[in-house]
Order: C-alpha cells, then sequence, then structure tokens
C-alpha cells in the first residue's frame, strides 16, 4: 500500500476516487473519519486529512458540520467525466506506443480490445 | 497543546567526543517528526538537551521560546522517553503512574491504565523486574499517557515484539489525532515509521544532514532502472546516493526534485522510474560513500 | 443492581490530584524513606531487645541502649539518602521537574525525617525507661552531647531529642551531598573528593559523640572534650548549612547521565 512515487496524499485521495467510480463508495455515504483513516493504514492524520481536503476542495466530498464527511451527490459523474477525458491520454496511448516498439498491428490489439468487450476478463490466450 | 523546538548551532560535547557539532534543527509544533541517524549520529543527546537532561556547550535551544534548562514551565511541558524511559526500577508500576498523575499536570492515568492492559504490563510488577521489551513498553505507556505537549520518543520500541510495536503505533496515532501535540520518533525501525511521520530530520555525525517536509524527502529520491548507458546518459549531473548493475542493466538511486521534462526524457530512454523508500534513502545518504 | 449503583461505582475513582513539584516530590520520597527506616527499625528493636537480655543474663545493664544507636542513626540516614540522591535524579528530570525543586524537596526531606527519626527513638527511649524501672535497671545515659553526662531517664530527654536531631540531619545532609557528587563527578572525582564530602560527616561524628563520662585522653580528643553544648550545636548547624548549600549547588548543575546499557 502506498509504495509508488506519487505523494501518499494523493495516492489516498487516488483510491477515494476509485471507490466511488467503483460504486464501492455511493452517492451521500458517509466516509471514514481522517483518525480512522489513520490508524486504519497507519499514516500520519495530516496525510490522512491533506487528502480528504483536496477531496473537499474538488467538490467529491463535502463536510457536514460536527458529523463527518459524505460523498457528494454528483461525485461519481463528474470523476466519470474527467476520467473519460484522461483515457485516451493516459489508457490507449501508452498501449499504442507499447504495440508500436512489440511490432504489434493494431489490428491485433483491436481484435484484443473486441473479445474483451464481447467476454469481460476473459483472458484470451496465454501470456 | 503543542510546541515548537528551534535550535541554532547547537555543539554539545562530552569530554573531547564531539556528540552534537554545531546542529540548527527546526521542529515544528503539531507535528510527527522522525529524528534518524546512525549509531552515534548524536540524536540521544540533542533530544536529551531538549528535555534539559543536559546542556550544550554553545549555542541556542528554543523550546516553546524559552531556554529549557532549569526552566520549571517548558520542562513540565516536555517528555523524552530515552529506551524504557526512566522509572524508578524498584517501584511498581502503579505507583510510578501514580506519581506521574501526581506531577505531570497533562497525565491521564485512566489512559495509563488501559496502555498497560492494551500491552500486557502486570501494574504490580517493578520495572527491575520486566524484560527487555516489557520495560520498553512501560516506556511507551509513560510517553504516551503523559501526553506532553512535546513528546520525544528516542528507540522507545528496543526489544518490543512485532505486536505490540503495532499496538504503539496505532495508539499514538489516534491518540495524536484526538490530542494533537508535537512528537518526536527516532528509530531505526525506519520502514515501520515513515508513513506516521511528517517531517523528517536525519543526523549524521552530530550534523544535520537533511531537515525536509517527509512527502518532498519521497519525492526527491528516484530510482532510475535500465540499460546502464541510457541510465548513465540521465544521471549526468545529477546527486546518484546508489548504483546496483545487473548484468548490463543498472540501478541508480539519485536524489534531487525530479523536473516533468526529465522525467518524460527518462520515459523516452526506456528508462523506468520508481519511488524510493525511506530506509533506502536513509541508507544511501548516510553511508560513507554518500559522504564523499 | 440499579443505576445508582452503577454511577456510585463510577465515581470511587479517586479525584485527580496534581501537586506542586516540591509537595509531590517530598511526599514520594517520605514515603520511600519511612518503607526503609520502619524494615530497619523493626529490625533494630529486636536485636536490641536480644542484646539487652544476653547482657542482662551474663552481667549488669547499667545504661540505656537508645543511645548505642547514634551510629545508625548517623550512618544509616547517611547510605540511604545517597543512594536515593543517585538514583532519583534522572527519574525527577525525567518527569519534567527542575534540579532546584529536586533539591529542595530532598533538603526538606532530609529535615522532616530528622525529626521523625529523633521523636521515635525519644519515644523508644521512654519505653525503655518505664521496662528498665520495672526491672530494677539504672537508665543512665553514657553518650552524646556533654550536658547529657551524669542524667538519667527523662532528665536526658530534652538534650538527648537535640543529640539525635543533629545527627540523623548530619548523616542525611551528607549523605546528599556524597551521592549527588558521586553521581555529577563519576566514580573516579566522586571517590577522589570523599575526604570533602564525607570528610564533614566523619567530623561531626567525632564532634557530636563524645564519650560523656570519660576524658580526653590525647590533645585533640582534650579539644573535643573541652567544648561546650553551645558551641557543639552551633557549630555542627553551621557546617550542616554550608554542607547543604554545597549540596543544592551541585544538584543545579547536575546532569542526567546516558544510559548504560
Amino acid at each position: 500500500m502506498f509504495d509508488g512515487r506519487d505523494p501518499i496524499y494523493l495516492q489516498i485521495a487516488d483510491q477515494i476516487r476509485t471507490e466511488i467510480l467503483s460504486g464501492a463508495l455511493g452517492a451521500e455515504e458517509q466516509v471514514m473519519s481522517t483518525t480512522q483513516y489513520a490508524t486504519t493504514y497507519r499514516i500520519n492524520p495530516a496525510t490522512a486529512a491533506r487528502a480528504f481536503s483536496e477531496l473537499v476542495d474538488e467538490g467529491t466530498l463535502y463536510k457536514r458540520r460536527g458529523v463527518g464527511m459524505f460523498v457528494a451527490p454528483d461525485a461519481r459523474d463528474r470523476l466519470l467525466a474527467q476520467r473519460r477525458d484522461r483515457f485516451f491520454a493516459d489508457v490507449v496511448d501508452p498501449v499504442a506506443a507499447e504495440a508500436r516498439m512489440l511490432g504489434i498491428p493494431v489490428a491485433d490489439v483491436v481484435a484484443r480490445l473486441r473479445s474483451q468487450a464481447d467476454h469481460p476478463g476473459k483472458d484470451g490466450e496465454n501470456r | 497543546m503543542s510546541i515548537g523546538v528551534e535550535v541554532r548551532d547547537l555543539t554539545v560535547a562530552y569530554g573531547r567526543t564531539v556528540a552534537v557539532d554545531h546542529a540548527g534543527p527546526t521542529i515544528q509544533p503539531g507535528t510527527i517528526c522522525g529524528l534518524l541517524g546512525r549509531n552515534g549520529s548524536g540524536k540521544t543527546t540533542l533530544l536529551s538537551v531538549l528535555a534539559a537532561f543536559r546542556r550544550g556547550r554553545s549555542g541556542t535551544v528554543l523550546v516553546d521560546g524559552e531556554d529549557p534548562w532549569e526552566n520549571q514551565r517548558v520542562m513540565a511541558q516536555v517528555c523524552l522517553i530515552r529506551e524504557s524511559g526512566d522509572p524508578a526500577s524498584d517501584v511498581e508500576l502503579r505507583d510510578t503512574v501514580g506519581l506521574l498523575e501526581q506531577l505531570r499536570p497533562t497525565f491521564d492515568r485512566a489512559f495509563a491504565e488501559r496502555l498497560l492492559e492494551t500491552l500486557e504490563l502486570d501494574p504490580g510488577r517493578t520495572p527491575a523486574k520486566l524484560s527487555r521489551g516489557k520495560k520498553s513498553a512501560f516506556g511507551v505507556v509513560v510517553g504516551l499517557a503523559t501526553r506532553a505537549p512535546l513528546t520525544l520518543l528516542d528507540e522507545v520500541h528496543l526489544g518490543m515484539d512485532a505486536p505490540s510495536r503495532y499496538a504503539f503505533y496505532d495508539t499514538l496515532i489516534a491518540d495524536y489525532a484526538a490530542h494533537p501535540r508535537t512528537v518526536v520518533i527516532s528509530s531505526h525501525l525506519i520502514d515501520e515509521v515513515q508513513r506516521i511521520l511528517e517531517h523528517v530530520i536525519i543526523l549524521d555525525r552530530g550534523r544535520v544532514l537533511l531537515d525536509e517536509d517527509a512527502e518532498t524527502l519521497r519525492s526527491r529520491g528516484v530510482s532510475v532502472t535500465g540499460p546502464t548507458d541510457a541510465v548513465d546518459a540521465f544521471i549526468d549531473g545529477r546527486r546518484v546516493l546508489s548504483r546496483r548493475h545487473l548484468g548490463r542493466t543498472s540501478q541508480v538511486t539519485v536524489y534531487g526534485e525530479l523536473e516533468p521534462a526529465g522525467a518524460a526524457a527518462a520515459h523516452t530512454a526506456g528508462l523506468e522510474l520508481g519511488g524510493v523508500d525511506l530506509q533506502d534513502l536513509f541508507v544511501d545518504l548516510t553511508s560513507k560513500e554518500a559522504a564523499r | 443492581m440499579t443505576d445508582v449503583d452503577l454511577t456510585a461505582a463510577v465515581d470511587r475513582r479517586p479525584a485527580v490530584v496534581r501537586r506542586s513539584p516540591v509537595a509531590g516530590t517530598v511526599r514520594w520520597l517520605l514515603r520511600t524513606h519511612l518503607r526503609v527506616a520502619a524494615w530497619v527499625g523493626a529490625v533494630a528493636g529486636v536485636v536490641v531487645v536480644v542484646i539487652l537480655v544476653l547482657v542482662d543474663r551474663f552481667g549488669v545493664v547499667n545504661a540505656s541502649a537508645v543511645p548505642f544507636a547514634r551510629q545508625g542513626l548517623l550512618w544509616f540516614p547517611f547510605t540511604l539518602s545517597s543512594i536515593l540522591a543517585t538514583s532519583y535524579v534522572n527519574v525527577h528530570v525525567a518527569m519534567g521537574l527542575t534540579r532546584r525543586a529536586l533539591g529542595r524537596a530532598t533538603v526538606l526531606t532530609a529535615l522532616i525525617m530528622s525529626l521523625v527519626y529523633a521523636t521515635v527513638l525519644i519515644a523508644a527511649f521512654g519505653v525503655e525507661g518505664v521496662v528498665y524501672h520495672a526491672l530494677g535497671w539504672p537508665h543512665a545515659v553514657t553518650q552524646g552531647l556533654p550536658a547529657l553526662a551524669g542524667t538519667t531517664g527523662t532528665a536526658a530527654a530534652p538534650m538527648l531529642f537535640v543529640d539525635f536531631l543533629l545527627l540523623a540531619a548530619a548523616g542525611q545532609l551528607c549523605g546528599l551531598f556524597c551521592g549527588i557528587v558521586y553521581y555529577r563527578a563519576g566514580g573516579l572525582w566522586g571517590t577522589l573528593a570523599l575526604p570533602l564530602t564525607v570528610g564533614p560527616v566523619v567530623a561531626l561524628n567525632l564532634w557530636l559523640s563524645t564519650e560523656v563520662t570519660g576524658s580526653g585522653t590525647n590533645s585533640v580528643a582534650a579539644f573535643v572534650q573541652d567544648a561546650g553544648v553551645t558551641e557543639r550545636i552551633a557549630v555542627t548547624v553551621v557546617v550542616l548549612v554550608v554542607v547543604g548549600v554545597a549540596y543544592l549547588w551541585v544538584v543545579r548543575v547536575t546532569v542526567v547521565r546516558p544510559l548504560t546499557s
């Protein structure tokens, strides 16, 4: 957990965004408190607080005074829109570059994407 | 309640041995700060001066704005636990807890008793009859339950087994969140404490080698892996901490801010960039080769 | 069981008592001193009774045994105080208390304990008088300040009390001084300083312990013998004040020693 090159607070924020996108955290659902988060993952409470304040600033979470933090009603839609915008640059372009380096024809890549779309999660061949 | 520390040009010597050599670290109030350094780097001596256990030969030490030496207002706010602490060795733990309650304005007895239970310490025992690990555990009890605005924990984990250590970390985080204070942890188990730290000070032979925000420090250490030629080209002009060769592949740890252009260039050159553990960074920064 | 009982159970926890650095420390030190002193006193009492019985069996009991406890009254508090001075410094400073508070608390404890020792011994002397009277033994005082010469029983009590008080105070203040010098200066310098630290207590022992019925056999003893009670008390008090001030000064510059492990 938290061993990438990015600062820990960014990794925490990303993790919560992913939970919202996957539906694990629903709209208006309460998220863990800073303290709970810090003790669960054994991180500095200030680091956890920084992640939460970033999510509040961007409108993904909102605070209810004295109660805690909750997922904003439109959080998932906004995150989806953002991720879609970034999808081609962040995900597809590196695949295209890697395929070019390895000499994999674009048609094969497209075929693989088609088969995955038809049978999600199935590993087409041994790797 | 938390208080800060400002040290300027502090030198402490034992006879001819200089333990702290013109050091000037600063500790921000309300943070958990890691004080790291190899054996004999001056960590314990520095902490001893902050807690008024001893005095420096020269320099300025300000704890909450004042010199702590023989200063009742400041000393009452500082708690230094050296390894297993300094309890009377032939006094039952419960009596020491009772004494602390009377003499430490912020001591929470109920919390201390809960901690004794969590760490499986018998209040009827005396420290003289405890194992190394249990002695240390009692140091932790005193250090946490005192709730001193400046809490200095010097190698308190020595001899404690892993479950006790994790109980200590968890309690520290929860209690720190509920009762914010300034905490300085000196530890050799950097791996275990690194995510708890907000700030890191590294001492090396009595001098401050590094005084940095923990996130910044982590982001400055970059491991570069790839073909030796490409790696060599990339590290030109950067501060190299360590280097490993695996056939024609090299892995190098560099220290310094990595600008986006540099990261992009590395990527194009087929180099893999990775994070560096604080532990590895510490070892590389304080090794003899790095000092040259 | 009702809710009222549960509340009562919660309230039973004593309220938090915070004490001032000196008051809390004095209280703690007194407790430690009294515990050890009670044990040693009980053992000493048994020993005295056994000796008296034996002496009565094979000879004649003709003097009070209590003044013979004088050497113990000097050296036992000396030892206890010097041990406490060396073993409590780090405990005290680690609790965030100043050395100044430690100095004041230890001196205050020494004075209070001197009163305790003197009072307990005078009480023992009184009890002993009753027993001696019943057994027909003469209750004579053969040791101590010159004014005690030839006194017996209750007539000796007031001067004997002063004698005990000064001895116990001398033992403790010199013990504190000796202990703190050892702690501050370390083994080598502490040992080299012994004439300075133990000297006063040895001198005061001679100064106060003159055999009240005997006469001097050499010039020093004769000089000591010739000093009057007021002079003896005054000189003792002055020496103790000097030792006490020296102790307070050394405590204030004492460094907590590094852990040795």
